[in-house]
């Protein structure tokens, strides 16, 4: 698979918390940006399937968000 | 010229290839060992491809579904494997990156959910496809040879999950990717996204891997655009990993 899963060099890299940490990181801030971008749109006379294109993308990285965090907590309990 | 609601602009080819070229840098150094820095390359390129398709005045719907590529690789290096339950990482990481292909396909390219995602014409030549799985997986385990090794295969819990992450697979490179190309070149449209496909596979360490990949890529997309469906080849994605032991 084109994921970490199956690719043994990225498996070591996944494996450390700091990088995961890094990772987890970075999917909040492009979150936070897709938020950004879809108040622009909602500002500007934008393509209304433009709008919910970056909606839709906002909405699946949230997913992706929480999928991360719930592994987080569960690693917790 | 209007295609499904979205410019058809030649430059969209144009951006794929600089696209490509750019997430295999990032690849590379990731790759390389300078990994904070290669997975900043794919925030940045995932940035760049949704504030282009979102600020510009003429979207180009390419440009959304690449930033579908860099967000896999990020999403899959935040959750551990090796540490957890490979069915539960699968999902984790497939269902919602699959949620995210098809949210972004129902918006960019519906008729492809209508027609490559739809009741196949040909349901008997879909088994069939199938079963190409098979030749795969063996050509899979021959090119691994040597290669460092990947978790062990197939509990049986896994089947399920594989055929998510196969299908997400599928629905990103031999659907979106394949069907948007197509519009423009169908030659480019068997080329391209497999090259974007053997690129994400770099982390496997292994060239004949990524050359496997290639290839299985091309033989699927070829598929593809003769029966106009992904569940066939969605299935032989599935059961060329099961048999490959990469699941």
């Amino acid at each position: 698979m084109v994921t970490t899963v199956d690719q043994p060099v990225l498996q070591l890299f996944a494996a450390r918390t700091d990088i995961r940490d890094v990772a987890g990181a970075l999917v909040v801030i492009i979150l936070v940006a897709l938020l950004v971008q879809r108040e622009i749109l909602r500002h500007r006379a934008a393509l209304p399937a433009q709008r919910r294109t970056v909606t839709a993308m906002a909405a699946a990285v949230g997913v992706a968000w929480v999928a991360i965090v719930t592994e987080r907590l569960v690693a917790l309990l | 010229m209007q295609q499904h609601g979205w410019p058809s602009r030649r430059s969209g080819l144009t951006y794929l290839l600089g696209f490509g070229l750019a997430l295999a840098t990032a690849e590379i150094v990731l790759i390389a060992g300078h990994v904070v820095l290669g997975m900043t390359l794919h925030a940045a390129l995932l940035l760049v491809a949704t504030a282009q398709f979102a600020l510009a005045r003429e979207p180009a719907r390419e440009s959304i579904i690449a930033a579908l590529l860099p967000l896999t690789r990020l999403v899959s290096l935040a959750v551990p494997t090796g540490e957890i339950d490979h069915s539960l990482a699968y999902a984790l990481v497939s269902g919602p990156l699959l949620i995210a292909a098809l949210l972004v396909a129902r918006e960019v390219a519906p008729r492809m959910l209508a027609t490559e995602l739809g009741r196949p014409r040909t349901p008997w030549t879909q088994v069939r496809l199938a079963g190409l799985g098979l030749p795969m997986g063996l050509l899979l385990l021959q090119a691994a040879e040597g290669a460092p090794a990947g978790p062990a295969a197939a509990q049986f819990s896994l089947i399920a999950v594989v055929l998510v992450t196969a299908l997400f697979e599928e629905v990103l490179f031999r659907g979106l990717l394949q069907h948007v190309v197509a519009a423009r070149s169908p030659l480019l449209s068997l080329l391209l996204p497999n090259a974007l496909y053997a690129t994400m596979y770099l982390g496997s360490g292994s060239p004949a891997v990524v050359a496997a990949m290639a290839s299985i890529g091309l033989i699927l997309s070829i598929c593809v655009l003769r029966t106009g469906s992904l569940w066939g080849v969605s299935a032989a994605h599935a059961i060329a990993r099961l048999i490959a032991g990469f699941a």
